[in-house]
């Protein structure tokens, strides 16, 4: 079953009240164990790897496959991007501990099928327009600060803390700008939190 | 100028937003009291730099104008609930958290222009102090906190950045340099 994020409740209406709160923090909680047991910076790293890999090729999907208006493309482009400098930059640091990444994922349904298991909801392969491919991206942006948050806890290398804080701000950001795209200068939607945990 | 006084007000009259804001987040519940002696120093500095940030919306916010205050009120509660969060913190050491008496020279913002980019450098400077401090704190769940808090001030300065018409997001790392 879908567990509700915190998007959702805002959707319904009920954030804000103790049971949301209740909610809220459940689902916080279970979206903190994305990283699963992973354990040790290789093991850590490669599970982060593997994220970014699925972000990355649903952006570029996203990106062939929906008729965007000219200002979208052009941030989806950007955020895609840097999605891959993110794979590039892990990949470099996983190297580095004598690891290789895991190969890069090749077709739309086995990424849609993996990101489903760590989001809960929605399907790469359902939307035509770019008001769903948006939130379809929202909700994975969502996943990966929730696994930079709990990387940030677990990692061990001060360097690699570091990077994963950095990179945990800027999917914050691209969460930002897609919520700013969908619903401009409501910063009630684009920055809804003081805390950012996916 | 922003005097304590100033600041006092605006924790006074950001409070009720600021719990609201926290209604969403994380909140500090559950950490362990195994906070080092020795975090309690990175985490006063912390506080000290979101202190600086608040310092800055508070001078700003009178400069600023319809939707541009809507905003910058919404990144001063928030603001001001990362002060809580991080002073609840430090005070399961038995510590007493840095409480501001500083007077901040913000300089004089003339227009709009200069008060957006005024708010951006105090959320550059935040961010830096987090960066340098994350990989300083000891139990992972503090560093999560902090990272949590930092990924907020992340999304203040790229707000205000697609304010002033720059890119929102203009590195796939944020480095607090922008």
């Amino acid at each position: 079953m879908h567990q509700p994020n915190r998007r959702d409740l805002i959707r319904t209406g009920i954030a804000g009240t103790a049971a949301a709160g209740a909610m809220l923090w459940d689902a916080a909680s279970a979206e903190a164990d994305i990283l699963g047991d992973a354990h040790g910076d290789a093991a850590l790293l490669e599970r982060l790897v593997g994220i970014e890999q699925l972000i990355a090729f649903a952006y570029d999907h996203v990106i062939a496959r929906i008729p965007l208006s000219a200002k979208a493309a052009a941030v989806l482009r950007k955020f895609g991007s840097q999605e891959h400098e993110h794979v590039g930059q892990l990949s470099r640091a996983l190297n580095a501990l004598g690891h290789a990444p895991p190969p890069p994922p090749t077709d739309a349904a086995s990424v849609s099928r993996r990101l489903t298991a760590l989001h809960g909801s929605g399907s790469l392969t359902s939307f035509q327009r770019q008001v769903g491919a948006l939130e379809y991206l929202i909700g994975i942006e969502t996943v990966a600060e929730s696994a930079y948050y709990s990387a940030t806890s677990k990692l061990s290398d001060p360097s690699l803390v570091a990077l994963a804080a950095g990179i945990l701000g800027c999917e914050a950001q691209h969460w930002t700008s897609l919520e700013e795209l969908l619903h401009p200068g409501d910063v009630t939607q684009s920055v809804p939190y003081s805390t950012v945990h996916g | 100028m922003v005097s304590r006084r100033q600041l006092l007000s605006a924790a006074s009259a950001a409070g009720a937003g600021a719990v609201l804001a926290g209604c969403g987040g994380a909140s500090v519940t559950g950490l362990p009291s195994s906070v080092l002696e020795a975090d309690v120093h990175t985490l006063n500095r912390l506080i000290r730099a979101e202190y600086f940030a608040v310092g800055a919306y508070v001078a700003g916010i009178p400069l600023l104008s319809g939707t541009d205050v809507v905003i910058a009120q919404q990144f001063l509660n928030q603001d001001m609930s990362h002060i809580e969060d991080l002073a609840e913190i430090v005070r399961k050491t038995g510590v007493k958290p840095y409480a501001t008496d500083q007077v901040y020279d913000l300089g004089r913002p003339r227009d709009r222009g200069e008060t957006l980019a005024l708010l951006h450098h105090a959320e550059q400077v935040t961010l830096r102090a987090y960066l340098d401090a994350i990989p300083r704190l000891s139990p992972g769940v503090v560093k999560a906190t902090a990272a949590s808090l930092f990924a907020n001030d992340a999304q203040h300065a790229s707000t205000i950045r697609g304010r002033l018409g720059l890119a929102p997001v203009p590195e796939a790392v944020v480095t607090g340099n922008a």
